[in-house]
């Protein structure tokens, strides 16, 4: 929680550097890969572990992000190692994403259903929860559960919407038993 | 056999399920940060109301809400945390925690969250819901207390009467009979119940051993007590949330009886165990630590609780417009109850000045002192006369019993003070040994019995004959059989007597009549002892 605090006092200050510099879609383009590099698992241990040497930290991050990210996303990853803050980078590039996102007004939404949904289905869902959530653009990221036996479940920012047949049924057998 | 019809079963099957309703809605979400040691903190669940209750996916577990901070909210768990994992999804409910109060639930034993734990199945009957947390009943829907409630012990009755809507504190140090007072008092209110006139009881064990919860339910139901009786049982293995939400249980059941126009008495025990259930779960929570370790909020934990003990004002249309009246009872709502409340604290080596003590004292209408020294030495009830009050009993106290005890506080105040002199064995002037021969008899009569609640005429009758002095005569060790003998005799052949004084008369036939039966019956034992 704290870390979170963190990263989001950081991620505004990169957010608004950018946007006075005019290379935001570039930073938010940087701080997406930045976000998947962190995945690496041995790259994030890399970040947490105190017994590795700043300048290590520094070099290996240099290579890893030379040519792939702007000047202002590099400067930005070399400061937050120096200042011995580079365990938070995962939390403040997704922070940084979480801000371009509610800047743009993008709307993440998760959606699990039992099949793969089609092209139809999908832009049906996405004029839909456009209309409901005043949202300019919808980033829908399917999944597919089996479990769910059929139906969906739709779920963005704090809601979660249960139309699975999995749902249904567990009711039922509440009602009976 | 019967033939079976497979259309009547579907049919019958389909009727119960007609309530199912399959239609899905939104559901505000949060997710596990982390869980254990009896909290959770949850990322989300961005309109989450204080006190709410929550559920968690995958189990049935809930939670209550209890810290809104910047990015997540704290969770006590009201159960066991089995199979939650970071990353769960918990769910808001969008209610109060609320507990399901109803006459069924007399006789039964339950939890914090109103889930029957005795074993007989689940409660049946018509079932209101009412929330734990509650405002209390604001000035204008109160009265001032005016009815007795009759706790059946001398000592009590006489000398430290307690009212319907009183909140007066028993207090006192491990094994001194903290717990025996109000049981004995929820047996002594079997009367009204048999007139049809009940004091529902409900008594609330918080962190004690199930052994001495299923102890205590048994004595209830050897003194056919349990038939107005509710016991909730927050065990000391039950998580410390339900431990500190059982009083509020306690005082939700108590409500509904109360703003239905009737009387209820509600004992907990013990706040002292509360209150370190709180502080655990406060600590848990990151809440800044006070006093011995104790949150900030403590005093209002226990003076909002204690706040909704009242006597309600006996007009009803005005009881119907109280405050925070819950929606489920509107329509019962009448005035005239009252919710009387007797919290226990247990103190440690008779440090009443300890942090959680004192403002027990101050918040309640008076303190009842057990002290250790009195009961190892054979006083029991061991109440501390001198400094056991009631601020507003007196009033209620019936008119024939507070004429005949009126001076015995004082009486055993003073006994008290020259007690210490008889010690020294000195020769002591005639009226310092009368106060002294007068108060040792009155000790005696005061002592009572084991769950053996005395009615409040009998009471009467034989404090009479220990303030009237109507007993030196009689050696002290023969005043319990004196008192057996007497009351038998009144029993028997003064019936009418009794009668009157139970009214709350007094005339001058009635005293005659005690006095003159006292000294034949005591003239017995004199005669024993000059032999």
């Amino acid at each position: 929680m704290k870390n979170k605090r963190i990263a989001q006092r950081y991620a505004k200050a990169i957010f608004d550097l950018a946007l006075e510099q005019n290379v935001f879609e570039q930073t938010n383009k940087d701080m997406q890969y930045l976000r998947e590099l962190s995945q690496v698992k041995e790259y994030r241990n890399m970040l947490k572990n105190p017994i590795v040497p700043v300048d290590k930290k520094q070099s290996t991050s240099k290579t890893l992000l030379d040519n792939k990210v702007g000047e202002l996303t590099i400067a930005f990853v070399s400061l937050i190692i120096r200042k011995e803050r580079s365990y938070a980078l995962p939390g403040i590039a997704e922070a940084f994403v979480e801000m371009y996102n509610t800047y743009k007004k993008i709307l993440p939404v998760n959606i699990h259903t039992a099949v793969p949904i089609n092209s139809k289905i999908r832009e049906r869902v996405i004029e839909k929860i456009k209309e409901q959530t005043f949202s300019e653009e919808v980033l829908l990221n399917e999944n597919v559960d089996e479990d769910l036996l059929g139906g969906f479940i739709l779920r963005y920012k704090d809601k979660l919407y249960d139309a699975s047949v999995k749902r249904q049924l567990s009711e039922m057998r509440k009602e009976l038993i | 056999m019967a033939e079976i019809n497979p259309s009547e079963v579907s049919a019958i099957l389909r009727q119960q399920l007609s309530g199912l309703k399959s239609e899905a809605q939104l559901d505000e979400v949060g997710t596990v940060l982390e869980i254990g040691d009896g909290i959770a903190r949850v990322y989300g669940l961005n309109n989450a109301q204080a006190a709410e209750l929550v559920e968690f996916e995958n189990s049935d577990l809930k939670g209550i809400v209890l810290n809104l901070e910047e990015d997540n909210v704290g969770i006590v768990l009201l159960g066991e945390a089995k199979n939650i994992q970071e990353g769960h999804i918990v769910k808001r409910t969008g209610r109060i925690s609320t507990i399901n109060v109803g006459e069924a639930l007399c006789g039964r034993v339950i939890n914090s969250v109103g889930e029957p734990i005795d074993g007989k199945g689940s409660i049946e009957g018509d079932l209101v819901e009412m929330p734990l947390e509650r405002r209390a009943p604001g000035v204008i829907y109160r009265q001032p207390v005016n009815e007795p409630l009759q706790t059946g012990i001398k000592a009590i009755d006489s000398m430290i009467p307690i009212g319907r809507g009183q909140r007066e504190l028993i207090i006192g140090d491990r094994q001194t009979g903290k717990t025996t007072l109000p049981i004995d008092t929820i047996i002594n209110q079997k009367e009204n119940y048999d007139k049809g006139e009940p004091v529902y009881c409900i008594y609330v064990a918080v962190g004690q051993k199930g052994s001495t919860v299923a102890q205590i339910v048994k004595t209830l139901q050897d003194h056919g007590a349990m038939d107005y009786t509710i016991v909730i049982s927050a065990t000391a293995s039950d998580p410390a949330a339900m431990q500190f939400y059982a009083p509020y249980a306690g005082a939700a059941i108590g409500e509904y009886f109360r703003d239905t126009g009737r009387s209820a008495l509600v004992v907990y025990d013990d706040l002292s165990k509360q209150a370190v259930a709180y502080r655990e779960v406060s600590l848990l929570l990151r809440r800044p630590p006070g006093r011995e370790a104790y949150p900030g909020d403590v005093f209002y934990l226990h003076s909002r609780l204690l706040e909704r003990s009242a006597k309600i004002i006996e007009d009803d249309s005005v009881a119907r417009q109280m405050n925070d009246l819950p929606e489920s009872i509107k329509d019962k709502a009448k005035g005239g109850g009252s919710l009387t409340a007797l919290p226990i604290i247990e103190t440690q080596a008779g440090d009443v000045a300890a942090y959680i003590p004192t403002n027990v004292i101050s918040i309640t209408d008076g303190q009842i002192f057990l002290e250790s020294d009195l009961f190892l030495s054979g006083v029991r009830p061991a109440i501390n006369v001198g400094i056991s009050v009631s601020r507003v009993g007196g009033s209620a106290q019936i008119k024939s019993m507070k004429k005949i005890a009126g001076t015995l506080k004082l009486d055993q105040a003073q006994f008290r003070e020259l007690e210490a002199f008889a010690k020294f064995g000195s020769d002591l002037d005639k009226a310092t040994q009368a106060v002294i021969d007068k108060g040792r008899r009155n000790v005696e009569i005061l002592k009572q019995d084991l769950n053996n609640p005395m009615p409040v005429e009998q009471q009467i009758a034989i404090i009479y004959c220990g303030t009237k002095g109507l007993v030196q005569q009689v050696p002290e060790n023969k005043i319990k059989a004196f008192e057996k003998d007497f009351l038998s005799v009144m029993q028997e052949q003064h019936s009418d007597v009794l009668e009157i004084l139970k009214k709350g008369k007094l005339d001058d036939e009635a005293l005659n009549t005690l006095e003159k039966t006292a000294k034949e019956v005591a003239s017995k034992y004199e005669q024993k002892s000059e032999e």
